[in-house]
């Protein structure tokens, strides 16, 4: 039996269906064009979700395949959510990182004492890093302070995984004395987010708030605690929102609809995705998944975005827009809180929020992830020898300092590089083999 | 007998497919840029799937994830464009106007929602097809339809205050 409404949506896309466009005589040809393009040997940049644990949804890696062919091999390491084409001129290859920066590169044992492997989350202060070690057989996520100049360990808590978890802890952030995560529960339209704070001396972890999850996004995109709150944008773009410690409701800030969390108090957009959301949310069967990956639908996802350019301080009101950026710029750029990042076809420029007036960073290679600059100076970009990916460099957009992190292509092709916590937008971590290498970004300031 | 080719696919089913992205977006442009990119990623595969899928099938799902997962944001901005068809008083087609509004409606909708309805009720795709295509469960379908329909219902039952017009800002 169908209803009124029913009917009348019946009839509705029926004549809506007779108003749409006739095919374009020549959309066949821009599909080939199109899709030669892409069959080009471009260098393939894929932005994907990756676990980089199993049971810890933490770092979010970038994968980056030299060949379409390689990508295809990647469809393990989950969908992709953004990727785009990049001409593969050579690049340079800078000196290794010892040899550009000392202080604040840390290089760690790649396992535990206990002979775990872990992920570094983010800086806890100076000398300590939050990590969390699992174990896919307890379904548990155990949370540490780890010491960097002792390398001994500190339990924090103890994180259970209960059964119908829609993914896993996720958005790990340290403030207050806090570390807050937060996760998912349920489906669909049933889906619920709940968030979790600890002291960071350790107790059984409390929930601080719950809401319902969006079936498509997951709920939360970024999570910080400042103030004695935990403040977080919803991956809708529905808006800020706090709840106080230890325990409160979702309270929406005023004025921050559409805007992403960026550095308390600045939100903005547009936002990258959040990676762990992105692959629950795409949740494709494996040949979409391959096609996801080598479809590169990126150059049309993609095109002239740039990631914050629009920033709001949620409590004062003040904007900073870019309203602007650099003619030359193709493909994403990213925006910090002062300066800008991007590609054009002679290599890697910086710019100002306030002047879209390019300045040249290094020749060829594009960005290696699509995050603001971090601290307004360093991003990784791309290294490339003889039309194939070759490594990622850590550069600094204001001196012009660039260091090979060492990172080289597996044998399918690819390079898992990491990105700047976004949370801290200090930690740089990723592990070379037998080491973990964590470095911290205010201390190559100079 | 010889194998499918793509573009004898392509050029025989483009319209229908702008059709259908037509009603995913609410966007002609939107819509004709949907079609290019289902077909490129069509063509990516086509190998593959003439061998073990429908090739409509395989297109028809590839757009509506693309549409439903953030694949450009535009149509988001605005409500869409509808010709003025005007129904007179007492004319016996005053339900047109009606069906007008419940177009312009449609563009509140989260995407997802509004795919479902639009596989239910012009596609006529049972709810079990709907979760396949969409990749959720029979019962994310049931509740976003639901949740759909209720919307409408209730948007429907509120008369706008103002007459915007045609593409104007949500």
């Amino acid at each position: 039996m169908t209803t009124d409404i029913e009917d009348a949506l019946t009839r509705t896309l029926a004549r809506a269906a007779g108003r749409a466009p006739a095919a374009s005589p020549d959309l066949l040809d821009r599909v080939a064009t199109r899709h030669a393009r892409r069959r080009r040997g471009a260098v393939l940049i894929a932005a994907a979700s990756v676990i980089t644990m199993a049971g810890v949804a933490t770092l979010g890696v970038d994968v980056l395949a030299s060949r379409l062919d390689a990508a295809r091999h990647s469809a393990t390491s989950g969908p992709a959510k953004d990727r785009r084409e990049v001409t593969p001129k050579d690049t340079p290859i800078p000196p290794p990182l010892a040899k550009v920066w000392h202080d604040g590169v840390w290089t760690l044992p790649a396992k535990l004492s206990d002979g775990r492997t872990y992920t570094p989350m983010t800086f806890i202060d100076e000398t300590r890093l939050l990590i969390a070690t699992s174990s896919g057989a307890e379904k548990a996520t155990r949370l540490l302070s780890y010491d960097l100049w002792s390398r001994k360990t500190t339990e924090i808590a103890t994180i259970g995984v209960p059964a119908g978890s829609a993914a896993l802890p996720s958005g790990f952030t340290v403030g207050d004395g806090q570390v807050a995560w937060y996760s998912l529960q349920g489906d669909g339209a049933g889906l619920t987010v709940d968030i979790w704070a600890v002291p960071l001396t350790g107790g059984t972890p409390r929930r601080v708030t719950s809401f319902p999850g969006l079936p498509e996004a997951g709920g939360v995109d970024r999570l910080a605690i400042v103030d004695g709150k935990v403040v977080w944008s919803r991956a809708d773009g529905a808006g800020v929102f706090q709840a106080k410690l230890p325990a409160g409701k979702p309270v929406k800030i005023p004025g921050s609809d559409e805007l992403h969390l960026f550095q308390w108090p600045w939100a903005g957009s547009p936002a990258y995705p959040d990676e762990a959301r992105w692959s629950k949310a795409n949740g494709l069967p494996s040949e979409f998944t391959l096609d996801e990956l080598t479809g590169s639908a990126g150059d049309v996802e993609t095109t002239d975005t740039t990631w914050f350019a629009r920033l709001t301080n949620v409590v004062t009101g003040e904007r900073r827009d870019a309203v602007q950026r650099p003619k030359a710029v193709r493909g994403t750029a990213s925006c910090g809180m002062i300066r800008c990042a991007g590609a054009t076809d002679d290599g890697l420029v910086t710019w100002d929020r306030d002047d879209p007036a390019p300045t040249a960073v290094a020749p060829n290679g594009g960005l290696a992830a699509h995050r603001p600059p971090a601290l307004d100076r360093f991003v990784t970009t791309l290294l490339v020898q003889n039309g194939r990916l070759a490594g990622v460099a850590l550069r600094d957009l204001q001196t012009g300092l660039a260091a090979d992190l060492g990172l080289r292509p597996n044998k399918a092709g690819f390079i898992r590089t990491p990105y700047v916590h976004d949370g801290d937008m200090r930690m740089l971590a990723y592990p070379l083999p037998g080491r973990m290498v964590v470095i911290d970004l205010t201390k190559l300031l100079g | 007998m010889d194998e499918p080719r793509f573009e004898d696919f392509a050029g025989e089913r483009a319209d229908a497919l702008l059709r259908y992205a037509y009603l995913l977006t609410g966007d002609p442009h939107d819509a004709a840029d949907l079609v290019q990119e289902g077909l490129v990623r069509l063509r990516g595969s086509w190998a593959k799937v003439r061998r073990k899928d429908d090739p409509e099938s395989y297109v028809r799902t590839t757009m509506t994830r693309l549409h439903i997962n953030a694949w450009r944001r535009r149509s988001r901005e605005h409500l869409t464009a509808v010709p003025p068809e005007r129904a007179a008083p007492g004319d016996p087609f005053a339900r047109v106007e009606q069906d007008d509004e419940l177009w312009r409606r449609l563009a509140s909708l989260p995407r997802r929602q509004r795919a479902v309805l639009v596989l239910r009720y012009y596609e006529e795709r049972t709810d079990l097809e709907i979760a396949e295509i969409l990749g959720v469960s029979h019962g994310t379908v049931r509740s976003q339809a639901s949740r759909a329909l209720d919307k409408l219902r209730t948007t429907l039952a509120t008369p706008r205050a103002t007459t915007e017009p045609a593409g104007g800002k949500a």
